[in-house]
């Protein structure tokens, strides 16, 4: 059975305008222990899934679906219970982490309250902990650190300060959106680095947020590519990222700057914009910037269906072509 | 050559800590920065989040004073010139911003945020010949002249760049520096803005100063690629040179840490802790607390910018061990 099971979950906001949908019904499973990437632009609905998952959608927000975890169903549970699971059972590192930390407690008092608003330590046990996690995410001189406030902190300390403050309750599962976005390069590997070796210790699961590619492939076993309020793309990441079964996967891919493209030639980009949530086409929501769109695309929302490397929503996928 | 922008030693300093004389400290933010520039030339400028990078931007367009060194646009030493000159050359100086939504007025359109170079330089235009301006510049950054009416929020993070492109261009300058300018934006529309400004610097025969932290989008425009860290140039070059054969330890280190979405491929991590502190620099080459290759010489003296090859120059002293390229060191 699935740590973490997610059936069918929409996400709809009620704005002016009307009823809009950030999410169209997608499907997600993690293993305890796996990690999986889940990738998309801004705007593709991969955030607000994920928020809706732990009950914090905005006020307008609604979500439908079955979201499951440890075999719970979480959706609709009431906020004490909530608030539980929150940081307990399911960690969430948050997109813009840095900015996450409040700025006027101490480094130290905010990984201690994490901890002792799920566990029942006292206030010198937590401290210790709280000492024991700092260093276990490599921030240089832990202890001087416990005293200082998140604005004394370099922005890649503060990441990783944030990190720290969503582990101490130990969750099973951890959610980070985003979480190397902000960062120098050199910091992001860092970074990437890091999650790897927590995974190792401490066996939890891991779900990804990211638009960079580059990231998934350092970090996740599986991925599922997100366009547009659906999954339009998901398998093991060395099969998807290899030989991409859908344009758009594709189109990501060779968008990547990367260091031995070829120079003195345009980047290869996907042309047009995601479209806005309410103003999704009426077939495949990828088809206006797709080159190889036929009439059907323009008419019919392709179903996630079997493909070589896991499964695929494309009415023509790519024949496994390498990317 | 016909240098459209030259700088010479360039230095900036803050003071910081407030206060009065005693607990004032200096901050060297840049310092000895040269190169020249000319027409349909890009200069990239790279390193991590407080190498002065940004700062280097505003001191080119004279937006921060210099503590040392000069800046010349068109062959004119911006510190030599009386406030109306000044004002005159910055025209053929703009900027473009890292954060494209942030950068533009909320409560202005469009048209009125890409018109305001227009009202400011050039006052007596008509106001139809100015909205025709306007609507030539959007087309030229590929948005409708209809669009002239809309307002920032309208706009997606791709859009809104291409505004603020419109909006340096629109006083024909001769330099655009463009701060992080795609960094912000999705994988899938970043190319399509670094596109754009390589056909309006052919078009338009721009020298561009890029600033950016991602090596990878910095090659495609590039000319010559400045390396800063910690407010001093490190390495300088042909684009080739950098990439190629970087001669200094921390142009390898940034290579390395690009993220391949190869598969298998486990990422690297070419450089360990934090930089260091720019009010508190380490003595000796300031790379020296994070480099691999660091000596005692290292950590005693600081090396000079060495020209390793014509065109090619490298602050390290051990430069000479490795003349076709830093090795990797394997961890």
């Amino acid at each position: 059975m699935a740590l973490f099971e997610v059936r069918d979950l929409a996400v709809s906001f009620a704005t002016p305008a009307g009823e809009v949908d950030a999410v169209a019904g997608i499907d997600l499973e993690v293993a305890e222990g796996e990690c999986l990437a889940l990738v998309g632009e801004s705007g593709s609905g991969k955030s607000q899934a994920l928020l809706a998952c732990l009950g914090l959608l905005a006020a307008n927000g609604r979500a439908r679906g079955e979201v499951r975890f440890d075999g719970r169903s979480v959706l609709g549970l009431p906020e004490r219970e909530l608030g539980r699971l929150r940081g307990a059972g399911i960690g969430y590192v948050f997109q813009d982490a840095p900015g996450s930390l409040t700025p006027h407690l101490r480094i130290g008092d905010q990984l201690s309250e994490a901890l002792r608003c799920h566990h029942d330590v006292d206030d010198a046990t937590a401290r210790a902990e709280a000492r024991r996690m700092l260093e276990r995410v490599q921030v240089p001189d832990a202890a001087a650190r416990l005293r200082q406030y998140p604005h004394e902190l370099s922005g890649g300390t503060r990441q990783r300060a944030a990190i720290a403050a969503a582990l101490m309750p130990r969750p099973r599962l951890l959610i980070a959106d985003e979480p190397t976005t902000a960062l120098d390069v050199t910091v992001q590997a860092q970074v990437i680095a890091l999650f790897r070796e927590l995974r190792r210790e401490l066996g939890m699961a891991l779900v990804v947020v990211t638009h960079d590619l580059g990231v998934v492939a350092g970090l996740a076993e599986r991925v599922a590519v997100m366009y547009s309020g659906r999954i339009v793309e998901e398998g093991a990441t060395t099969g998807v990222l290899s030989r991409p079964a859908h344009p758009y996967t594709s189109g990501l891919l060779a968008a990547l700057p990367r260091l031995d493209d070829p120079t003195g030639v345009p980047m290869r980009t996907i042309p047009g914009t995601p479209p806005a949530p309410g103003e999704r086409p009426r077939g495949c929501a990828f088809a206006p910037r797709c080159d190889r769109v036929h009439d059907r695309c323009r008419n019919v929302v392709p179903a996630l269906a079997a493909a070589a490397h896991g499964r695929v929503a494309c009415h023509r996928p790519l024949a496994g072509a390498p990317a | 050559m016909n240098a459209v922008l030259q700088a010479a030693n360039v230095g900036v300093r803050f003071r910081v800590g407030g206060g009065t004389w005693p607990r004032q400290r200096l901050l060297t933010a840049v310092e000895g920065v040269g190169f020249t520039l000319g027409r349909g030339e890009t200069l990239g400028v790279v390193g991590e989040s407080g190498c002065g990078k940004s700062t280097l931007g505003r001191a080119l367009l004279g937006l921060v004073p210099l503590a040392a060194g000069t800046v010349s646009v068109d062959g004119h030493r911006l510190d030599r010139q009386s406030d109306a000159r000044l004002r005159d050359l910055r025209r053929h100086a703009q900027m473009v911003f890292q954060d494209p939504q942030g950068s533009l007025d909320p409560r202005m359109t469009v048209g009125q945020s890409v018109a305001e170079p227009l009202e400011i330089f050039e006052p007596r235009m008509s106001r139809n010949e100015r909205r025709a301006r306007v609507a030539g510049v959007l087309s030229q950054v590929g948005l409708a002249p209809a669009h002239a009416d809309r307002y920032p929020h309208e706009f997606s993070g791709g859009q809104c760049q291409r505004v603020g492109i419109a909006r340096a261009i629109i006083l024909k300058p001769s330099i655009i520096v463009c701060d992080e300018p795609v960094s912000a934006l999705d994988v899938s529309v970043q190319g399509q803005v670094v596109n754009l400004l390589a056909g309006l610097q052919g078009e338009l025969g721009l020298a561009l100063v890029f600033i950016s932290h991602n090596l990878a989008v910095v090659r495609h425009l590039s000319t010559r690629v400045l390396v800063m860290y910690l407010g001093r140039p490190m390495e300088q070059g042909g684009r080739d040179d950098i990439y190629g054969r970087p001669l200094h330890p921390y142009t390898r280190a940034l290579l390395d840490a690009v993220p391949s979405p190869e598969p298998g491929r486990p990422a690297r991590v070419p450089l360990a802790g934090e930089l260091p502190s720019p009010l508190a620099p380490p003595q000796g080459c300031v790379f020296s607390t994070r480099c691999a290759w660091a000596n005692d010489l290292c950590r005693r003296a600081r090396p000079a910018l060495d020209e390793a090859r014509p065109g090619h120059q490298v602050a390290c002293h051990r430069w000479r061990e490795w003349p076709g390229g830093v090795p990797r060191r394997e961890d």
